[in-house]
């Protein structure tokens, strides 16, 4: 059920996505994941709810028998949201600061993760986005935490194929995961494979695109479902798995998230893998450039 | 509507009770019809203050004033084919509709090579890879920097993500989408004029020899004005060639943006009715638009130049000496696609 990064950090097959869970709603979410057997969460800087999760981790460590090393644990550094979106004051050139420390701004907002997450070590550390002005700089910084012992894995969050050359070309360390939106609605076949070629370990977010009609009305997922008897959404989570993606879904409803577990037991035929494909036409539930100027 | 028109009801009906119970207690018919009138005048303004709302915006001026970015707001479409940037020159060039291609117009008027830039960061995504992004460029493109008059960038509030907007206000961004969705509050004595004295599109303008010759008259003596250029065959000042300078980077920066995001740029100079070019002569096209393209186009980019092509010298084509008419863009939109084949030829 794991998987292993480039540098021999084992990584969960299927994590718990978190955003917007807060307070009870995430403590009840979290035991009841840990309970149907995820170990992997993945959280942000800018989702405002690692405090939450580090207190479900704890009430899971103490109630459901687990220790830390047992979990998986993600998160991103990022510009804080405004409204929803990134307020881009911390890693953009364009915004007045003159003493922009980028190297200390990721340190410290680690520091304040480790701190809402109450433990003394991540997983995986992400940039969220690849923020243009000061990416390298970001990675570098990244590299640093990671050198430090720190965070176990580090990697990048919606980044593309031109974004990973230019960490490629700058950096030492190349990035372990990348995450971003991937659904059978937008299969961005050509950078998973080159994700792939690169040894990057892929996550999907939104995987299941927020359960839209359009892909939950889909015919040949319908068809696919009733075949292997399955739900659409594990239909789907596992067309994610059979293409080397760890898929990480947000659920808070215990049923939904034991349905979104129970997905090893069975497998899609090559033939159904494509028929799954032919869906894609390039939606993006989450238009990058919107969120990250510049992208 | 139904709902306001449910809420009215009830409102009315709560006024009716209230006002008989000031009766029953004061036994004052008086006082208990004032109360009545207050109330149903406080009650009425909403729905009164929705329904002008509606007639404002339906005016031209409301549409002059946010119609440019209202492509923006409201966007749904993504995976487009093909786009196209620019000030007025470019959004009155072209059109997608009919061509068959998912297409958008992101010009708006007036707007510097470094916005269009702007809006390419924030809304590249919304292209499919492998989209075309047309550069269009005008006479004076290379020597727009920034405009010295901030409220020309305000129509950017709306749409732009702020880090994109020169010297951003959030007290400006109030405003401007306060006069988005209610204009009425922000202008409320022009706006009302508007309703009833409404100002005519600027692109409906039938155009002859002799008022093309006047309007482009004026547009040389505007432009001479607004980059002091006595004498347009003279050498290129200090002043504009900073700015050429300030632009051939952009052009540059904006080339390879596309490129490392596999988009296709174009530039592309839009036709121009002949009363205008042929007051451009060969040095001062060589000046100020030769020389800023090829330096800025290092990387070789497809150049489309229209402005002397004798497809277009039509007066029946164009609203002003400078801009296409609604034929004249479909026109030319059509002929370009052809010419890049992203359209099949008739």
């Amino acid at each position: 059920m794991n998987k292993t990064l480039k540098n021999e950090v084992e990584i969960p097959s299927i994590g718990m996505g978190t955003y917007p869970l807060q307070g009870d709603s995430m403590i009840k979410a979290v035991l009841a994941a840990v309970e149907c057997g995820y170990r992997a969460f993945d959280t942000a800087h800018a989702y405002g709810n690692e405090i939450s999760l580090g207190t479900a981790l704890q009430k899971a460590y103490k109630k459901k028998g687990i220790q830390r090393t047992d979990v998986f644990i993600t998160s991103k550094i990022g510009e804080n949201l405004e409204h929803g979106m990134p307020d881009c004051k911390l890693f953009y050139a364009t915004y007045p600061n003159e003493k922009r420390d980028i190297k200390g701004i990721v340190s410290n907002q680690l520091s304040q993760t480790l701190k809402n997450l109450q433990t003394e070590y991540l997983d995986l550390l992400l940039i969220h986005w690849p923020h243009p002005d000061y990416l390298i700089e970001i990675w570098k910084a990244m590299e640093d935490e990671y050198n430090d012992g720190r965070v176990k894995a580090i990697g990048v969050s919606n980044c593309r194929e031109w974004h990973l050359k230019k960490i490629i070309e700058e950096s030492t360390i190349y990035p372990m995961v990348n995450q971003f939106e991937l659904h059978p609605l937008n299969t961005k076949k050509e950078l998973i494979s080159y994700c792939q070629r690169l040894n990057i370990q892929i996550q999907a977010y939104s995987p299941l695109l927020v359960m839209n009609p359009k892909l939950m009305e889909a015919h040949i997922l319908k068809s696919l479902a009733k075949t292997y008897n399955k739900s659409i959404p594990q239909i789907i989570l596992r067309w994610h798995i059979q293409q080397g993606v760890i898929p990480i879904p947000k659920s808070g409803n215990p049923i939904r998230l034991k349905e979104n577990f129970n997905i090893f037991d069975f497998e899609l035929s090559d033939v159904d893998m494509k028929e799954v494909d032919k869906l894609n036409e390039n939606y993006k539930a989450l238009v990058e450039s919107r969120y990250c100027p510049g992208y | 509507m139904r709902k306001i028109i449910k809420a009215i009801f009830i409102q009315v009906f709560l006024s009716l009770v209230i006002t008989y119970i000031v009766f029953l207690i004061f036994g004052s018919i008086v006082g208990a019809v004032i109360i009545l009138f207050i109330l149903l005048l406080l009650i009425l303004i909403k729905p009164a203050f929705v329904i002008l709302n509606v007639f404002i915006r339906r005016t031209n001026w409301y549409k002059k004033r946010v119609s440019d970015s209202d492509k923006f707001r409201k966007r749904i479409n993504t995976s487009l084919e093909i786009c196209n940037l620019g000030s007025n020159s470019g959004k009155y060039a072209f059109t997608y509709e009919g061509s068959g291609l998912k297409g958008e117009n992101w010009a708006l008027g007036p707007q510097t090579l470094s916005y269009d830039f702007r809006v390419l960061k924030n809304y590249h995504s919304y292209l499919k890879e492998g989209a075309t992004v047309l550069i269009p460029l005008c006479p004076f493109s290379s020597c727009i920097k920034d405009f010295e008059d901030d409220s020309v960038n305000h129509k950017y509030y709306s749409f732009l993500h702020p880090i994109l907007i020169l010297n951003f206000s959030q007290m400006t961004k109030e405003q401007v989408l306060r006069f988005v969705k209610t204009p009425f509050l922000v202008e409320p004595i022009k706006s009302m004029i508007r309703v009833f004295r409404d100002i005519v599109p600027v692109d409906k303008a039938k155009m002859t020899k002799e008022s093309l010759e006047i309007d482009a008259n004026k547009f040389i003596n505007n432009w001479k004005d607004q980059f002091s250029i006595s004498n347009l065959d003279a050498p290129v000042s200090e002043l504009n060639k900073e700015s050429i300078t300030y632009n051939t980077i952009l052009l540059t920066d904006m080339i390879s943006f596309c490129l490392e995001r596999k988009l296709k740029p174009v530039i592309v100079i839009p036709p121009i009715s002949t009363a205008l070019t042929s007051k451009l002569s060969e040095t001062f096209r060589e000046n100020y638009i030769h020389s800023f393209i090829n330096k800025g186009n290092s990387k070789q980019i497809p150049f489309m130049n229209y402005m002397d092509d004798e497809r277009f010298i039509a007066e029946d084509l164009y609203f002003n000496s400078y801009f296409l008419n609604r034929n004249g863009r479909k026109l030319f939109t059509m002929r370009l696609l052809m010419d890049l084949s992203l359209v099949e030829k008739n």
